[in-house]
């Protein structure tokens, strides 16, 4: 059973959320609306077939890690400081490969208030209110549109005195941005896409505002990321630290994955793992139980109180119990260990190859987020054998 | 000074053979006769008192104003015997004794004051004999005692000239002698007598009751007439060619029932003009059986609304669909479009839900239905009628721009009425009766029991359940009249609906969606009413209303609203009758809203064709924000309003002005309707106006929105005609325009000062409704809307409004089989919800979810919904009680009806989702 009831459940809540239910006369029954909705969506959102959020059958964005020059640890910059994102990506087999990809990113100030949908850079805000065009903000995007491959090595572009830049990379999807030391606001906003192949380009104009031209079937991932600029001590934030995160299954230690070079083979992957090995389990078909522990003492304080944590865990093959875990910051957990319990319901039924013949064994990756809901993120993976 | 005369009479029997006195009245003034304070010296025969007065008076002004004739009818004349027993013999021997009567004065002639007695001051008595013969003139007159002065002259001269109606014996005229005492006195010449108010002239009403087959007079039809100013029903029979009529009413409203044997009854509101006879035709039909529907046919006076669709009692609990609901009958009504599932809202005429005006007994209520629009806020045995009006209303309504729903409580019974009702979704309980010979009282509660069925369908879910949807009503009345100006009644009445779940995990859709969730709403309100009939030409009505609202949403840390306030509401209104054709209506309101909320979450935007603010973007994508504060609505407006009735023609022209004190602002409201009957049984109608409301809480509220917004318009323009076909069935056609402008929007990017007032909009249609009012074993409705609304924000092109619907149609019927057997059915054809298609997406890489990127809005539709309701009833009744079991089956042919898309985290993939599957609902009622 998986329930994936997106927008029904926050057209549910609409009602509550939009404006016309705060009226003191009108948001009643909107309220009880959204309440009989999402009771409704509850019961009903159900057994649908819709593709889940933690099965990888596709390459996929799982995240992005802020890392500031000097202190890779910490995900906050300050005004005039150089900050690196790395976007994570995850892909269904190993041949999946990062190296084909580009992408291109837009680096502006956030809006002040976001009230929902796609945040617009706060400098094209500004240059819509005085009456100016995108191509006065943009002056490199000639007819609306620009591809990477129009822009000239280094691929980059900075409006001087502003946070306002655009960039291409290959490879693995990596923003820079160097933020001026005037930067007064309290978010920068990266806006871009990542193409799996292909050349990415933007135009403005268009509701999508990114794309990739002659992607040749490859996906085209477009991204948004708020960074919290750390104006002053107490907005610093450090990305979640891998080392207090501890992973089991069926109550036994589940190292990381070894290096992707040093993986067995996908389809026969059996003949490489014994099962004994903390990080290669060799598993029959039937359900999982993956116990995620973190040590509560390495949560970062925020506000007085350990900030919250979120994990996800993602996978390539079968079907988690649900998509998110989180960690409250009032949690204390027990022994100073913050537990929870997860079930992993693989297939029972593992494939066939391209010849129709079945397949003896298929190795599982694993990926597991952390966030902290403040802009910290880390990701580690696992892997097993199924047999 | 004046000089006064007064006279008393004797009256004597001469064929008794003897001037003995019988009676002696003493009548000192016309004004005395007038007022029937008339001196008594009974010397003899009690039965002979009313005529003797008349007698008496009779010398000075003629008959007793206060004396029936039929009182005087009723008394035998006087029979006199033997003086010396005191006794009529007529009673015991009525065959012995010769039957006399006594001489009456047809004429009285002053006497002039001797001038010189009149100088002096001197007063007198002079008695007189007078003897007079058959022909009733004075034959002889003689003083008996004198008075000197010159009155023995004066009173002889003046008695000479008396003429009366002689006395008789057996009825044949004789000659009689009397004695009369001639009254001289002087007195202090007073200041004149006011002149009393001259009543106004009486109004007449009459008619004539024929058979509604064949159109044959109707004789022995019993016609009541309550209302008004009567103390008490006045009842009359149809005469041999079914007429009746009544006299000397006062102005005003009255209720006219008519009954006959083997006849349905009829009850009507007729208004009475002074001085100007009413005349009436009603026909009675037979009934086809005794299962009939017994319900009177009431039909209101014209209205004074371009619109106005009312649904009587009758028709309320009987719709399938509705579970007997009366105000979901509404959602019948032509204008009404049909929400998204589980809303339970009211959408009228493409207005948003927040523009329409829900009213009971003229003070507004916060909700119409409980959750999901199942149940509404009022057992409907409490309810009397229901009134819609989709535009075009009354200055009395002020704040919305879109339509009126008020539903008027019902007149609580003489006798002693008690309800019990129970189902698969909630038990009611309502019990109803006579206080004291002028005041009853009406209480009622109801509670659902949908918890249980939800908790058994989360058992599987991460959710536990903390306190499942319960909801609850209740409503105590009592009336009171302590005169026939007079009615008051205090009511009290409220509502709760409440949710509250736990998200052990987060939702797989929002990490944000995780921990309480939390709804709750209710409302308390006590309203004392009080009508008065100030004078003939004036009524008052006074109401007001105190309640408390309280409205809390929670959901987890990410979104929190609550609100808490006073709500106080006023109303006095006054309605005079200013001329025959002319009456003017004023009156005052006043809401005040003192309370506090807090809201955390994520920036309010407009309420209009946004997708992002239907929760796409979910909460972890958006910014929130975190506003606690105090406020203090304060809403005064005034309205008056001239109704001028010139038949043909009826004009009403009125005017509101409002005050909002949150935006500092007024706006001012004027508004008209015409009326044109031409004929019997047709009606052409059409109606201008303007509607103001003020912005929504949140889009003026400091640090939510802006405070410098002005009130929202819209212009009405609407024309029609009604026309009545035979007994039972109307038929109503109306076209309709608004356009509507200063539209509170959104500011682009959400941007400070986050709402302006630059939208506007446009909605135009057409309505049609048919009603077959019950009667006979069948009553139902047809109604059919075709319409398209709009709105275009700042520098955007037209775009339709979220709640367009194009068609919509319903058919409704109920008939009663026989044997307690009622079967109904229920219709319904409606264009698809509107829908924003999802264009693409982007990934919130530090948030980890999905923001859904939106093509063009409202650019497609969810397929039409059709959807068939059954209900089916046997009643069984026993001597003092009834028993009724009914199915109401909801979706009798479990059609689809898809309620919007579900999609796959990254919105690449939707799928439909299906409405509210078939649904029966049994329940069982029992009633004393």
């Amino acid at each position: 059973m998986a329930r994936s009831a997106h927008v029904l459940a926050l057209d549910g809540i609409a009602p509550a959320l939009r404006g016309g239910a705060l009226a003191v006369d009108g948001i009643a029954p909107a309220l009880r609306g959204g309440a009989l909705a999402l009771a409704v969506l509850v019961v009903a959102g159900c057994d649908t077939d819709l593709p889940r959020a933690t099965e990888i059958v596709s390459m996929r964005l799982l995240g992005a890690r802020v890392e500031v020059d000097g202190d890779e640890t910490r995900a906050t910059p300050e005004p005039g400081e150089r900050l690196r994102m790395h976007i994570a990506t995850a892909f269904p087999t190993l041949e999946g490969n990062i190296g084909d990809a580009s992408s291109m990113f837009i680096g502006c100030t956030a809006p002040e208030r976001f009230p929902g949908g796609l945040p617009i850079c706060q400098e094209l805000i500004d240059a819509a209110l005085s009456g100016a065009q995108v191509d006065d903000v943009l002056p490199m995007v000639e007819e609306r549109k620009l591809n990477c491959s129009q822009l000239q090595p280094p691929r980059r572009y900075e409006e001087p005195g502003t946070a306002l830049s655009v960039q291409c990379v290959a490879n693995e999807p990596v923003a820079t941005i160097n933020l001026t030391p005037n930067f007064e606001a309290s978010a920068l906003l990266i806006l871009g896409v990542v193409c799996e192949r292909g050349d990415p380009f933007i135009e403005p104009l268009e509701p999508l505002l990114f794309g990739c031209d002659d992607a040749d079937g490859g996906e085209a991932l477009r991204v948004q990321a708020t960074i919290a600029v750390q104006q002053k001590e107490a907005d610093k934030n450090h990305n979640p630290g891998l080392d207090a995160l501890t992973v089991l299954r069926e109550g036994q230690d589940w190292e990381p994955a070894p290096a992707r070079e040093d993986l067995p083979e996908e389809d026969n992957c059996e003949g490489s793992t014994t099962g004994d090995d903390p990080a290669l389990h060799r598993v029959v078909p039937g359900a999982h139980r993956i116990t995620l522990q973190y040590e509560a003492d390495a949560r970062e304080e925020f506000e007085g109180e350990p900030e919250d944590l979120e994990i996800t865990v993602y996978t390539t093959l079968g079907e988690m119990e649900r998509r998110f875990t989180v960690f409250e910051g009032s949690d204390p957990g027990e022994n100073g260990l913050l537990e929870s319990e997860l079930d992993w319901d693989p297939p029972t039924d593992l494939g066939e190859d391209e010849r129709g013949i079945e397949y003896q064994s298929r190795l599982v990756r694993f990926f597991i987020t952390l966030r902290d809901q403040r802009g910290g993120f880390a990701v580690t993976e696992r892997a097993l054998c199924l047999r | 000074m004046v000089a006064l005369t007064r006279a008393s009479v004797v009256v004597t029997d001469r064929s008794s053979g003897g001037i003995a006195p019988a009676l002696r009245v003493v009548a000192t003034s016309k004004r005395q006769c007038e007022s029937g304070a008339v001196k008594t010296r009974a010397g003899g025969r009690v039965r002979a008192t009313a005529r003797a007065l008349a007698a008496a008076c009779a010398l000075c002004a003629g008959p007793l104003p206060w004396l029936d004739a039929a009182e005087v009818a009723a008394q035998a004349p006087p029979v006199y015997g033997d003086p010396g027993h005191g006794k009529p013999v007529g009673q015991d021997e009525p065959s012995a004794a010769p039957v006399v009567t006594m001489p009456e004065l047809k004429q009285f002639v002053e006497a002039i004051y001797p001038p010189e007695a009149k100088a002096q001051g001197l007063e007198g008595t002079v008695e007189l004999e007078i003897v007079i013969g058959p022909d009733g003139l004075v034959r002889e007159a003689k003083v008996v005692t004198p008075a000197g002065h010159g009155f023995d002259e004066a009173a002889l001269e003046a008695a000479r000239k008396f003429t009366f109606v002689p006395a008789t014996r057996d009825g044949q005229p004789i000659p009689a002698r009397i004695r009369h005492n001639y009254l001289f006195e002087i007195r202090e010449e007073a200041p004149p007598p006011p002149e009393p108010e001259a009543p106004p002239p009486p109004a007449r009403l009459e008619g004539q009751i024929r058979e509604a087959e064949g159109d044959d007079p109707l004789p022995g039809a019993e016609v009541t007439v309550t209302g008004g100013a009567l103390t008490g029903p006045l009842r009359a029979l149809t005469d041999a060619e079914g007429r009746f009529a009544f006299d000397d009413l006062r102005a005003g409203m009255y209720t006219v029932r008519v009954t006959a044997e083997g006849r349905v009854a009829r009850e009507q509101e007729e208004e009475l003009v002074a001085g100007e006879a009413t005349s009436l035709t009603y026909r009675l039909a037979e009934p086809t059986d005794d299962e009939a529907f017994s319900a009177v046919a009431r039909i209101p006076p014209p209205p004074r609304e371009v619109t106005r669709r009312t649904i009587g009692k009758e028709a309320l609990t009987r719709i399938a669909g509705t579970r007997g609901d009366a105000l979901r009958t509404v959602e019948l009504m032509p204008g009404v479009a049909r929400p998204p599932l589980g809303a339970g809202v009211l959408i009228v005429r493409g207005s948003a839900p927040a523009d329409t005006e829900v009213l009971f007994e003229g003070v507004p209520v916060p909700l119409l239905y409980h959750f999901g629009g199942l149940t509404s806020f009022i057992n409907s045995r409490m309810i009397d009628s229901m009134e819609f009006y989709p535009g075009n209303f009354s200055v009395r309504y002020g704040r919305k721009r879109g339509g009126i729903l008020e539903v008027k409580a019902a007149e609580l019974p003489r006798e002693l009425i008690g309800v019990a009702d129970l189902n698969l979704v909630d038990a009611s309980v309502l019990m109803q009766g006579p206080i004291s010979e002028n005041a009853e009282f009406g209480i009622a509660a109801r509670r659902s029991y949908f918890d249980v069925i939800f908790e058994a369908a989360l058992e599987e879910a991460d959710i536990a359940t903390v306190a499942a949807p319960v909801y609850y009503d209740y409503q105590a009345m009592a009336t009171w009249r302590p005169d026939n100006s007079n009615k008051l009644r205090l009511m009290v009445l409220g509502s709760s609906d409440e949710l509250a779940l736990l998200f052990q995990e987060p939702s797989d859709e929002d990490a944000a969606v995780t921990g309480d969730f939390d709804v709750e709403t209710q409302f308390h309100r006590a309203h004392a009413s009080w009508r008065s009939k100030l004078s003939d030409k004036v009524d008052q009505d006074v109401d007001v209303s105190v309640g408390k609202d309280d409205i809390d949403l929670g959901l987890g840390e990410a979104f929190d609203f609550n609100l808490s306030g006073i709500d106080i509401f006023t109303r006095a209104e006054w309605r005079a009758r200013v001329t025959e054709k002319v009456r003017l209506i004023g009156g005052i309101d006043l809401f005040f809203l003192p309370g506090e909320y807090t809201y955390i979450g994520p920036p309010p935007t407009g309420t209009e064709n946004d997708p992002d603010s239907r929760g796409g973007a979910g909460l972890t994508n958006r910014d929130q924000i975190t506003v606690r504060d105090d406020f203090v609505t304060v809403q005064p407006a005034a309205y008056t309003e001239f109704d001028i009735n010139l038949q043909p023609w009826r004009v009403v022209l009125g005017s509101r002005v409002d005050y909002y004190e949150e935006i500092d602002a007024f706006s001012y409201d004027p508004r008209g309707s015409l009326h044109f009957t031409l004929s019997e049984s047709t009606t052409l109608k059409g109606g201008i106006g303007i509607f103001s409301q003020p912005p929504e809480f949140y889009e003026a509220a400091p640090e939510l929105g802006n405070p410098e917004l002005d009130p929202t318009h819209t212009l009405h323009v609407s024309a029609g005609f009604e026309q009545q076909i035979g007994e039972q069935v109307n038929v109503g056609l109306e076209g309709f325009y608004k356009h509507m402008y200063d539209r509170v929007v959104g500011t682009e990017n959400g941007v400070a000062p986050y709402f302006t007032n630059g939208g506007e909009g446009r909605v135009f249609g057409s309505e049609l409704l048919v009603k077959i009012e019950p009667g006979g074993r069948f009553f139902g409705f047809l109604s059919y809307t075709l319409m398209r609304s709009e709105r275009r924000d700042i520098g955007e092109d037209w775009t339709l409004f979220d709640f367009d619907q194009t068609h919509m149609l319903t058919a409704s019927g109920v008939w009663r089989m026989g044997r307690g057997w009622e079967l109904g059915g229920t219709f319904r054809f409606f264009s698809g919800n509107l829908d924003t298609p999802v264009i693409g997406s982007f990934y919130n890489v530090t948030g980890g979810q999905h923001s859904p990127v939106y093509g063009d809005v409202n650019s497609q539709r969810d397929p039409n919904f059709h959807r068939l309701d059954l209900r089916i009833e046997k009643l069984w009744k026993f001597s003092a009680w009834n028993l009724a079991l009914y199915l109401d089956l909801q979706n009798a042919y479990n059609a689809e009806n898809p309620e919007g898309q579900l999609c796959s985290y990254d919105f690449e993939e939707c799928e439909n989702v299906r409405g509210l599957p078939i649904l029966p609902i049994l329940g069982v009622r029992g009633e004393i």
